[in-house]
């Protein structure tokens, strides 16, 4: 499995709040919200890295709308988890977000307000991967994303994004591939680590 | 353990983090999915919600709506014609923004009127007409924060006539509160008053807004709130009842309702601080702007000090609500010591040293710099207040002159003394200090300065460093940065380049500040930048900020605009030398397929990482060949080695740049310090042994 994983999937949730949720109970939908909102937001917050940062709350809420609407026909014993659905859904809205011709003119955010030289480490090196996964082509960042940070399995992936597994493979080492030459360039210190 | 290629192992992808969704996020959605479970009862609103109200945010509202918001809103609508609500538009594209319309805003929602834009918190009535430039707005209940573009001019017509704002290139917040006979408690008031009734508060947050209101205006500058209270007098109570007027009552009516608005103010701020806004200004009734109003108002009573003499050394901590550490920089204070750099060796500061400045510590810095004082308002006559910030380590970190008409009044003066106060000299303490001096010049002017030093020889450093400070001591800044400018020309230093900046802000020569500006450390950029702004220079604007380049260079490469992001690296190179940055230039080059400048920026690099190479590669562009050299010392004792003036390590160290180009390489210890030529053979690694003494 990827190391890295800063919003790891949940932990699933528990059978009893989620059939109180697929037959309208607002309290379960509640539970059902919060316990998955860090991951959703979080990947729509990574997918929309450096354009449409201002439709993260917008898509992380029509996320949910969405699955609360579509949970009564949600099936647990189907081929997909519930969070692996609801990352499923988020993609898509954040790949058909990005797709609108509107975003294609809009300035990417630049790496923040502070100066890079007063940034700690750990901050330089956060600032540095945004950009450079801001840099990858949409697909690209999906299937790295969903891998590196919401763990999922290739087939998952594949089914995400309705690729084949082979394709899923080579964007993901494509996408590792150019991070790493972009950290390298951004970061001279780890320069020495893959010269 | 990884299971794929380890393109990126030992990378902590987890620095990357996000930040946590908005509180709001589950009563949005929850609110939205039941919105769309029931049938609607008014036409749905498009699902573009920018955020959904916080569950606690109706509360706000607590006042809003009735019969007097329902007649205030008929009002406004009726003031543009319109005759029915039509549904909240959607966030409208650039192309195609409505030149009118209205919104009543069921949940948060953005507002773009082009170049300006609104932010609206559920409840909020909104209609507008742009005629030009010129932005007219009808804001008869609710809150909304107004981001005015400064190509406009936005006209709000408060509160059902309340208050007019008007405001350009400013940020403000415009509340509006209709209050019902509930609310203020006039058994008495008819349904036309009532409509009249409304609380309009008024916070910027940048630029300046003019509200108009009962034949007054006032401007409200950034960090103020103005509320406008409504206007209910005796007189209007009078004639609105049938019955006989008891005055007494109404009286005591009228303060009862003054009492509610006060606690409707207290509430609204109380709810403001809970809400999720741009920071607010710390509160204004700081000494400082106690001193630029002259003291007005009650607040101020603690600091007002007659300035006949010395003012005892004094702390001016920053509030606990603002103790950043930028504050702390210019402020410092018992709450930044967390902010302090602890010595190297980890201990506190001596505890042997004193406490704070003293009155001597200050009459002795001070006596060392009189004619200086005494010189830059020889042409004045009145009396000026410098207060002076010091550092524990004696420096001084900040001051401020207050002339007879406010804040660095006359400019000349005021320039002249904050350079003059920069010469300051005091002990170390523990915690440094601040104090006030009173200046009353008369005019007259003084002696001539002692005579300089004589002129040194071209590149004696402390020759140049002595004569710089005395030109300094005397207020000749210009001639102070020709010293010093010399001086830095002959030993850059970091030192050296404050100095050269200082007298460059003082000199008021913009050419040479930008200049030296760039040659400083972000810290000293950061610590010195107001300084230089007080003297009517801004160093950090114009092309010439490369960290800002090498941002928009960063920004445009995350999306494959890598020719214009290449030209932004180009520029913040020729700013400021950063390896960084050249990295980042290759790499956009690379991508870019221009092998002319890819191999340009190659060839002044070093220890070039290999997958950064294969970009080019990649891209069908041929790198020249490189050589290694390995630099050693005969003693094995540690030296710090540069390549063309960067440091690229520390001995023993490789070095691997392009072969063939002669390249200066310096080889510095405690003690010595010798440069020679070198050059590298294409593919070959060769050593280099330093004898140091």
């Amino acid at each position: 499995m990827p190391a890295a994983a800063a919003v790891r999937s949940p932990e699933p949730l528990d059978e009893l709040t989620l059939r109180r949720a697929q037959r309208g109970d607002e309290r379960a939908w509640r539970d059902l919200v919060e316990h998955h909102q860090h991951a959703i937001h979080a990947l729509i917050w990574r997918l929309l890295a450096g354009r449409a940062r201002h439709r993260v709350e917008d898509l992380t809420q029509e996320t949910f709308v969405r699955v609360l609407r579509a949970l009564p026909t949600f099936d647990p014993a189907g081929p997909a988890s519930l969070s692996t659905w609801m990352l499923t859904i988020a993609t898509r809205l954040a790949l058909n977000e990005l797709r609108r011709p509107e975003h294609e003119e809009l300035a990417a955010e630049p790496m923040g307000d502070e100066r890079t030289d007063a940034l700690t480490e750990r901050q330089r090196l956060g600032a540095a991967i945004a950009a450079g996964v801001a840099a990858l082509p949409d697909t690209q960042r999906a299937v790295f994303v969903l891998r590196e940070y919401h763990e999922l399995e290739y087939q998952d992936i594949a089914a995400a994004l309705e690729l084949d597994l082979g394709t899923v493979k080579s964007r993901l080492a494509r996408a590792r591939a150019a991070l790493r030459d972009y950290l390298v360039a951004a970061l001279p210190e780890l320069g020495g680590r893959y010269a | 353990m990884r299971d794929e290629d380890d393109a990126l192992a030992g990378i902590d992808l987890t620095a990357w983090e996000p930040p946590a969704p908005p509180a709001s996020l589950v009563d949005g959605v929850i609110a939205r999915a039941k919105e769309s479970a029931m049938p609607a009862l008014v036409e749905p609103t498009p699902s573009r919600v920018a955020n959904a109200a916080p569950r606690g945010a109706h509360k706000r509202w607590w006042i809003a709506g009735g019969v007097a918001a329902s007649v205030a809103a008929v009002a406004a609508f009726g003031l543009w014609g319109l005759e029915r609500a039509k549904p909240a538009p959607e966030v409208p594209a650039a192309a195609a923004i409505p030149t009118s319309g209205e919104v009543v805003a069921t949940h948060a929602q953005a507002l773009v009127l082009g170049a300006s834009t609104a932010r609206l918190e559920p409840g909020a009535r909104i209609a507008w007409r742009r005629e030009g430039a010129r932005l007219v707005v009808a804001q008869r209940a609710g809150s909304a924060a107004w981001q005015v573009d400064r190509g406009d001019t936005l006209v709000i017509d408060a509160g059902a006539e309340v208050a007019s704002v008007e405001a350009s290139g400013a940020s403000l917040r415009v509340e509006v509160t209709m209050l019902d006979r509930t609310d203020v408690r006039i058994a008495t008031a008819t349904t036309a008053i009532a409509a009249t009734v409304a609380l309009v508060t008024v916070l910027v947050y940048e630029g300046t807004a003019k509200v108009v209101h009962d034949g007054h205006t006032v401007n409200v500058v950034a960090g103020e709130r103005y509320a406008v209270n409504p206007q209910v007098t005796l007189d209007d109570q009078a004639t609105v009842g049938s019955k006989p007027v008891d005055v007494a009552a109404k009286k005591r009516e009228i303060e009862e309702f003054e009492q509610r608005i006060r606690e409707n103010n207290e509430k609204l701020k109380a709810l403001e601080n809970d809400a999720a806004e741009p920071p607010k200004p710390a509160s204004t009734c700081d000494e400082v702007s106690c001193v630029l109003t002259d003291y007005e108002g009650a607040c101020c009573a603690k600091f007002k000090q007659e300035p006949v003499e010395l003012a005892p050394p004094a702390k001016q901590p920053v509030p606990a609500s603002t103790c950043d550490e930028v504050s702390c920089v210019l402020h410092g204070g018992a709450c930044c010591d967390k902010f302090k750099k602890k010595p190297a060796d980890g201990k506190r500061p001596d505890p042997n040293l004193p406490l704070g400045l003293d009155r001597s510590m200050i009459t002795s810095a001070l006596a060392a710099i009189e004619p200086q004082l005494e010189a830059c308002g020889a042409s004045f006559k009145g009396k000026i207040k410098l207060k002076v910030w010091v550092g524990p380590a004696g420096e001084v970190t900040r001051t401020t002159v207050i002339g007879p008409n406010g804040a660095d009044d006359p400019p000349e003066v005021a320039a002249c003394l904050h350079g003059a106060a920069l010469n300051l000299v005091f002990p170390k303490t523990r915690e440094g200090g601040a104090f006030g001096y009173p200046l009353v010049y008369d005019g007259t002017p003084t002696a001539a300065p002692a005579p300089m030093p004589s002129t040194p020889s071209a590149c004696d450093v402390d020759a140049l460093l002595e004569t710089g400070n005395a030109f300094a001591n005397a207020g000749s800044w210009d001639k102070e940065l020709v010293k010093f400018d010399a001086a830095y020309r002959c030993k850059p230093s970091d030192a050296t380049a404050k100095r050269a900046f200082a007298a460059a802000c003082n000199a008021k020569d913009a050419a040479k500040a930008k200049s030296y500006y760039a040659k400083l450390p972000v810290d000293a950029q950061n610590q010195l930048l107001p300084f230089c702004k007080r003297n009517g220079i801004e160093p950090n604007v114009g092309a010439c900020d490369a960290d800002i380049l090498k941002a928009k260079g960063e920004a445009l490469l995350q999306v494959g605009k890598d020719v214009p992001a290449l030209s932004m690296f180009e520029q913040s190179l020729a700013c400021r030398q950063d390896s960084g940055v050249r990295r980042l230039a290759f790499m956009a080059a690379c991508r870019a397929k221009d092998a002319a400048k890819a191999t340009q920026l190659f060839s002044g690099m070093v220890n070039t990482p290999s997958s950064l190479s294969q970009i080019c590669l990649r891209n069908g562009i041929s790198l020249p060949a490189t050589g290694s050299i390995v630099v050693t010392t005969t003693t094995g004792q540690s030296a710090t080695i540069e390549l063309d003036g960067v440091a690229v390590g520390t001995t023993p160290v490789t070095i691997t740049f392009v072969a063939g180009q002669p390249r200066r390489l310096t080889v510095r210890t405690d003690s010595h310090e010798h440069t020679v030529p070198v050059t590298v053979r294409p593919n070959e690694k060769s050593t280099f042994a330093v004898e140091v003494q």
